[in-house]
């Protein structure tokens, strides 16, 4: 059975020029310990979907879906209260800014302690306060802090983005959530920090039994050890499927245009020659096109793209376009 | 913190110098005689020369400058020039019979602003909250000796319930040594302790009320809107997302940042209060300092006009250090600015 | 013809057009706004509207309530004081001295702190930050203190008070400009046109003031109200505007004495007052909420 198991996720958003379908008809499977990348250019409500996820929403949002099951309970059915109580015990998230996500008159240890469930610390009174604090040193050097010693007392400011990012994980998983969420946490670093963290988020995956969701703008930034791969362009699902045979053999006009785009994957491009991209510009949410919204971008275009096009299966993969590039064996 | 410490030292040091090279430039601003209005002795007086010659109203600014600052460090302030009094003497009770109302005011005014600032953050933009802040907007813009007028007249006057000026009964007989009523009683040798201590309170309740009445509705909605903003806060929102309840957020994470914002506005809340208080002990005749300050106005006493100035902007330095010194001492990120 | 709009068009309003959209929004501030309007043109026009002079004492007519009561006369719409003055015009006339006065007190100091504040604010040669701690410490003296000093020296008088006030609101104007220009130079967009080699009153006019309009205009406010309120102070512990010139502040002491003959002479200037200093409190209230709401959108 899957963990996590979207059907048809809308979210809307009232603005004051009327509501904008921000996210439209998203579908998202994901298994046990399996290592999800959700790419998307900004705009593409990749960080939306996220946060609908986790109920991190606005009052303004209205989230509506088919199915939003964790582990074969329904999430929208649920009252906030209960809610909190499910995500807080199997889910966590990480950000890309991790200072505005950590409270900057707090230490480490006290953010720490503070996700520790209550049931794990042992002993009688005084004991837990030791047992508490050797779980945070072992939480950090679980994350790959090594010198505990001085991040323990330290606020947030004080801390380098890596370490600090390196601490919202240990937040994070500290109640050995079932799926972690990262949200781009590794735009704006340093290459280093950022193949740092990508190692100790492929680790926790494989050694936890954690499913990771990793969502990252582009395909360069997705982790070697991806298994899914899903595509969003402006609240539309592109296409989704095993990673390897997305690349290898991508199906949808935007896929194709996003791995041209990362230059890793082009074996020579000639001198002075154009970077391939799509024309035009992600169009902003005032002006969404009907239909496809990728229509009027794609070079494929035809006329039938003003209409939504229907979910296309083929094996493990999925892809919505009327024009795919696969051969489709009938 | 050592730096920082030593940091805000320092700029004190600088404050008060400022402070003194101001009070002593007033002597010249004055009208009338510098050495006059520095020491309270008159032009005529037999002593007038030798006070003159010890001041060195004859030798340059810098000279008497310092010895301004001598005598001011060594608690010379002078005569009052309509009692002949010493200044320094009667500058102490004065200012404990202002803290008393201050003091009272500012507990009053932090417990019942902070609490429902907070109170009304959590029912944010809901009736309860828009009733509060409604509520606080007109209490801010009451004038204070207005406000002090209509609650006279209402709980003292019609109502009889509470005596309308001054410190205590004078029946009870008790003599002014500290300048704070309440400490006056505690150590004086009076029969009826119990009875003066009950009427000394009732007449605290009023001026100490409405002297906190401002500097509260400021807070009120100071607190309201920082706790607020704290409330939208990523951080606060992962910390919902991670399974704690609204208490447990609001105790944890919303309120201290809050309380680091909101400390911030403190001196000119104070500043504030303090303003008020020469109103209000005016309207009440309470011996304090603001009352003392605008007799002397009204008399033309220049050293305890000075001595004022002087006690009043002092109270206000000292009162900032003590705030910014815990805000860095709670607060690490403030150090960083 | 009805007006289609067809095309799309992205408008970038200044920062000061967008403030007032969002201030616009709410019933409250525009209520308190069209009151603060109103009172402006009470002060312009008060020596016409007011029905007789100030110092005319209808001795037939003393201590006379307000017309609304029984014993009220419709000759005096507001009653008369206890020297058979008539109340409604002498509030119509304290208007000039309780809010035309401050107007004119905020205006002239705000020019001269505002002026003084940019230059500070651009003003890179003062060793900066020891300096900005040292002026932000003296600020915390009360600005009515301050007021209380120069009537200490200069004697009270309604010329004496009005300097006095004016000068002490000064300091605020100087310390909210200078920190608001020296926080927009530091951001990208300053930056971006100091590269471009655009002179310093360039950058200072057509850069920065733009966007630290709000700011300033919000100070306005609350100047606006602390002038009020100290004018009246002052006049009320009889050391601002003496007695006979009919300011709500030394009206209100006045009624002191007469308060239970005639309680309306105490509420009436009271009441004027509390609405002044409310409906300006609001506006700037909103004004600080409208640009709060800018900035987070």
């Amino acid at each position: 059975m899957q963990l996590l198991d979207i059907r048809n996720l809308t979210v809307e958003m009232k603005t004051p020029h009327g509501i904008v379908r921000v996210l439209d008809k998203v579908n998202l499977q994901l298994g046990k310990g399996e290592i999800h990348s959700l790419v998307g250019e900004s705009g593409s409500g990749k960080s939306l979907l996220a946060k609908a996820i986790v109920g991190f929403t606005n009052p303004n949002w209205e989230v509506t879906a088919d199915r939003l099951w964790w582990n074969g309970q329904d999430l929208l059915a649920m009252n906030t209260k209960q809610r909190r109580a499910v995500t807080g015990r199997d889910m966590a998230m990480i950000f890309q800014d991790p200072y505005s996500y950590l409270d900057p008159n707090s230490t480490v240890e006290q953010q720490i302690v503070e996700a520790i469930p209550e049931g794990d610390v042992r002993g009688t009174f005084m004991r837990r306060r030791v047992d508490r604090k050797t779980r945070v040193k072992r939480l950090l050097h679980r994350v790959g802090i090594r010198d505990h010693e001085s991040v323990i007392d330290s606020y947030p400011f004080e801390l380098s983005q890596g370490v600090a990012q390196k601490v919202s994980i240990a937040i994070a998983i500290a109640h050995r959530p079932r799926l972690l969420i990262a949200d781009e946490p590794t735009t704006a670093m340093e290459p280093s920090t950022k193949l740092q963290i990508h190692r100790l988020l492929a680790r926790l995956a494989a050694s936890q039994e954690m499913s990771v969701l990793l969502i990252s703008q582009d395909l360069t930034s997705i982790l070697p050890e991806t298994k899914q791969l899903t595509l969003l362009y402006c609240g539309q699902l592109m296409e989704t499927g095993p990673a390897e045979e997305v690349i290898n053999h991508p199906a949808h006009p935007y896929t194709d245009s996003m791995l041209r785009m990362s230059l890793q994957t082009q074996q020579e491009l000639p001198h002075k020659a154009r970077l391939p991209t799509l024309p035009g510009a992600i169009p902003t949410l005032r002006h969404m096109p009907i239909g496809c919204r990728l229509g009027p971008r794609c070079p494929y275009a035809q006329k039938q793209c003003v209409k939504a096009p229907l979910a296309t299966q083929k094996q493990q993969r999925v892809f919505h376009c009327h024009f795919p590039l696969l051969e489709l064996e009938s | 913190m050592i730096r920082y410490l030593s940091s805000r030292l320092f700029v004190f040091i600088i404050a008060f110098f400022l402070l003194t090279v101001f009070t002593f430039s007033l002597n010249f601003f004055f009208p009338g005689d510098p050495v006059t209005n520095m020491t309270g002795v008159r032009t005529f007086s037999d002593y007038y020369p030798v006070i003159s010659e010890i001041r060195g109203a004859d030798k340059n600014i810098a000279f008497q400058y310092i010895n301004y600052m001598q005598n001011l460090l060594s608690g010379n302030w002078g005569a009052s020039l309509s009692s002949g009094d010493y200044v320094f003497e009667h500058t102490y009770q004065h200012l404990f019979a202002s803290l008393e109302l201050i003091v009272g005011a500012l507990v009053l005014a932090v417990l019942i602003g902070v609490l429902s600032g907070i109170f009304a953050a959590t029912q944010f933009r809901g009736p309860i909250d828009k009733g509060v802040i409604s509520l606080a907007m007109a209490g801010y813009s009451i004038p204070v000796f207005w406000l002090a007028q209509l609650l006279i007249l209402f709980f003292a006057v019609k109502l009889d319930w509470l005596p309308i000026t001054g410190q205590i009964n004078p029946l009870y007989g008790i003599a002014p040594q500290s300048g704070s009523i309440l400490i006056d009683i505690v150590i004086s040798d009076s029969d009826y302790k119990a009875a003066a201590l009950q009427d000394a309170l009732n007449h605290l309740i009023l001026p100490v009320i409405i002297l906190s009445i401002m500097p509260m509705m400021l807070l009120l909605r100071l607190m309201r809107n920082a706790t607020q903003e704290m409330l939208q806060k990523p951080y606060v929102k992962a910390a919902r997302a991670r399974g704690l309840n609204e208490f447990q957020v609001l105790i944890k994470h919303a309120v201290p940042n809050a309380t680091q914002s909101v400390l911030q506005q403190v001196p000119l809340i104070f500043s504030l209060l303090l303003s008020n208080s020469i109103v209000i002990e005016s309207i009440f005749n309470w011996p304090g300092i603001g009352n003392w300050l605008v007799r002397a106005i009204f008399e033309r006493d220049f050293p305890v006009i000075q001595a004022c100035v002087l006690i009043i902007a002092l109270t206000i330095l000292l009162f900032n250090l003590v705030v910014d010194l815990y805000r860095g001492w709670r607060f690490p990120i403030v150090r960083q600015e | 013809m009805p007006h289609i709009n067809l095309y799309y068009k992205d408008e970038n309003p200044s920062p000061l057009t967008l403030v007032w959209r969002r201030f616009k929004e709410r019933l409250l501030s525009m209520t308190a706004l069209y009151i603060l309007l109103a009172m402006i043109l009470v002060v312009i026009f008060s020596p016409i509207l007011a029905p007789y002079s100030t110092s005319m004492q209808f001795a037939d007519a003393v201590s006379l309530p307000p017309s609304w009561t029984e014993q009220g006369n419709i000759q005096f719409l507001m009653g008369t004081d206890d020297l058979g003055r008539d109340m409604l015009s002498r509030l119509l006339i304290g208007s000039i001295y309780s809010l035309g006065l401050p107007i004119l007190m905020v205006a002239v100091s705000s020019i001269i702190g505002m002026v003084i504040g940019a230059v500070l604010g651009i003003d890179r040669t003062i060793k900066y930050q020891t300096f900005s701690r040292v002026f932000d410490t003296l600020l915390s003296i009360p600005s009515f203190l301050m007021a209380l000093i120069i009537i200490a020296i200069l004697g009270t008088g309604l010329f004496n008070v009005a300097l006095a006030i004016t000068l002490s609101l000064i300091p605020q104007f100087i310390f909210v400009t200078r920190n608001a220009v020296h926080q927009e130079w530091h951001k990208d967009y300053v930056t971006a046109s100091r590269l471009n080699g655009c002179s310093k009153p360039y950058l200072l006019y057509r850069v920065i003031l733009p966007n630290i309009t709000p700011i300033l205009v919000m100070q306005l406010t609350v100047s606006l109200s602390v002038a009020i309120m100290d004018i009246a102070a002052l006049s009320f512990l009889g050391l601002g505007i003496q007695s006979p010139t009919p300011e709500w502040g030394s009206m209100l002491a006045r009624s002191l004495d007469e308060v239970y003959l005639s309680p309306w002479s105490m509420v009436l200037p009271g009441v004027t007052l509390f609405v002044t200093i409310m409906s300006i409190n609001i506006v700037g209230d909103s004004l600080r909420r409208a640009l709060s709401e800018r900035v987070n959108s």
